[in-house]
C-alpha cells in the first residue's frame, strides 16, 4: 500500500497480486517488491527496478507498471496448487505417486488434507473426470459450478461440468 | 493511471532491433554476454512503407503504443529466460548457472567463492 498526496487529496494505491500478501517497498530510487508464498510465508524479493526519471506523475506511472512486471515474475517463482488454488514457494509442494497415474504435485495444504483428487472446475479438462471428485461434492466446495445442471457450452461440447 | 511509462530493460544491455513492420528486442545476459532474441511482433497497421518518418499521424500514435506492449512482452520474456543470480541479483542465463535450479548462483560469484 502507497500514500501519496495529489492535487491536495490523500491517494492510496493497492494492488492486487497473485499471492495473498505482498508488500511495497518502493523509494524514489528503485521500485521494491516483496511477494509472500501463501502458506509458510517465506519471501520472494524480485530484483528492484530503478526509477531514472523525475516527479510525482512519472513515478506513479512506472510503479503500477513496475508492480505488473514484479507479479508477473512471482506467478512464475510461486507454484499455484491444482487443488485450491494457492500459490506456494517450492519447499511447501508435495508430489502424490501412485501406480498408473502421472504424477501430481499439491501444496502441503491439500496434501496432508488428503484432497489431492480435488480439481478445480476449470482445470477438469486437464486431468480428466475420472480423476476428479464426483460433481456433487465439488458443487458443495465451490460456486463456479451452476446451479442449473450443465451450462450452454457443456451441452453443446458433452463436457460433464 | 493515465499516463503510460516506460520501465528499464531487465538485463543492463538490450538492443532495440524494431522498425516499420515488426517489434523485435535483443537482451543481453549480464554475466558472460549471451544474447536472446525475443519473438517479432508485427505492426498491426503496417502499410508499405518502409520509414517511420512516412506514417500517418494514426500510424505513429498506433505505433507508440503498439511499440510499448511489445516492449513490455519481451521484457518478460527475458525475465523467465534470465534469472537473478542468488548472490550479485544480476539476471544471467541457464549457461552461466551450469543449469542448477536451486543454486541459483553466476560463474563469476563461483569463482569468487
Amino acid at each position: 500500500m502507497v500514500r501519496f498526496f495529489q492535487r491536495g487529496k490523500e491517494v492510496i494505491t493497492t494492488f492486487k497480486s497473485c499471492t495473498k500478501r505482498y508488500a511495497d517497498e518502493s523509494d524514489e530510487a528503485a521500485f521494491r517488491f516483496v511477494f509472500y508464498c501463501d502458506q509458510c510465508a517465506s519471501e520472494f524479493r524480485p530484483p528492484p527496478i530503478p526509477f531514472g526519471g523525475a516527479g510525482k506523475e512519472q513515478w506513479t506511472a512506472e510503479h503500477g507498471s513496475a508492480f505488473a512486471r514484479a507479479d508477473y515474475e512471482a506467478g512464475y517463482y510461486f507454484y499455484s496448487c491444482p487443488a485450491c488454488g494457492e500459490h506456494v514457494c517450492a519447499d511447501c509442494i508435495e508430489n502424490i505417486r501412485r501406480d498408473g497415474e502421472a504424477v501430481r504435485s499439491v501444496c502441503r495444504k491439500c496434501y496432508r488434507a488428503n484432497d489431492g483428487n480435488r480439481v478445480r472446475p476449470h482445470l477438469q479438462m486437464i486431468w480428466g473426470a475420472e480423476a476428479s471428485r464426483p460433481l456433487e461434492a465439488v458443487r458443495k466446495t465451490t460456486g463456479k459450478v451452476r446451479k442449473g445442471g450443465q451450462s450452454r457450452w457443456a451441452k453443446k461440447h458433452g463436457s460433464q461440468v | 493511471m493515465g499516463k503510460k511509462a516506460r520501465l528499464p530493460s531487465v538485463t543492463k544491455r538490450m538492443d532495440d532491433e524494431s522498425d516499420a513492420k515488426k517489434f523485435q528486442f535483443v537482451f543481453y545476459c549480464d554475466c558472460c554476454g549471451q544474447g536472446y532474441r525475443s519473438a517479432p511482433i508485427r505492426f498491426s497497421v503496417a502499410g508499405t512503407s518502409d520509414h517511420i518518418e512516412n506514417f500517418t499521424a494514426a500510424q505513429k500514435l498506433i505505433y507508440e503504443a503498439e511499440y510499448e506492449d511489445a516492449y513490455e512482452r519481451g521484457n518478460r520474456n527475458a525475465l523467465i529466460t534470465f534469472k537473478p543470480c542468488e548472490v550479485c541479483r544480476r539476471r544471467v542465463c541457464e549457461d552461466c548457472t551450469d543449469g542448477q535450479e536451486f543454486d541459483h548462483i553466476c560463474s563469476d560469484c563461483r569463482a569468487k567463492q
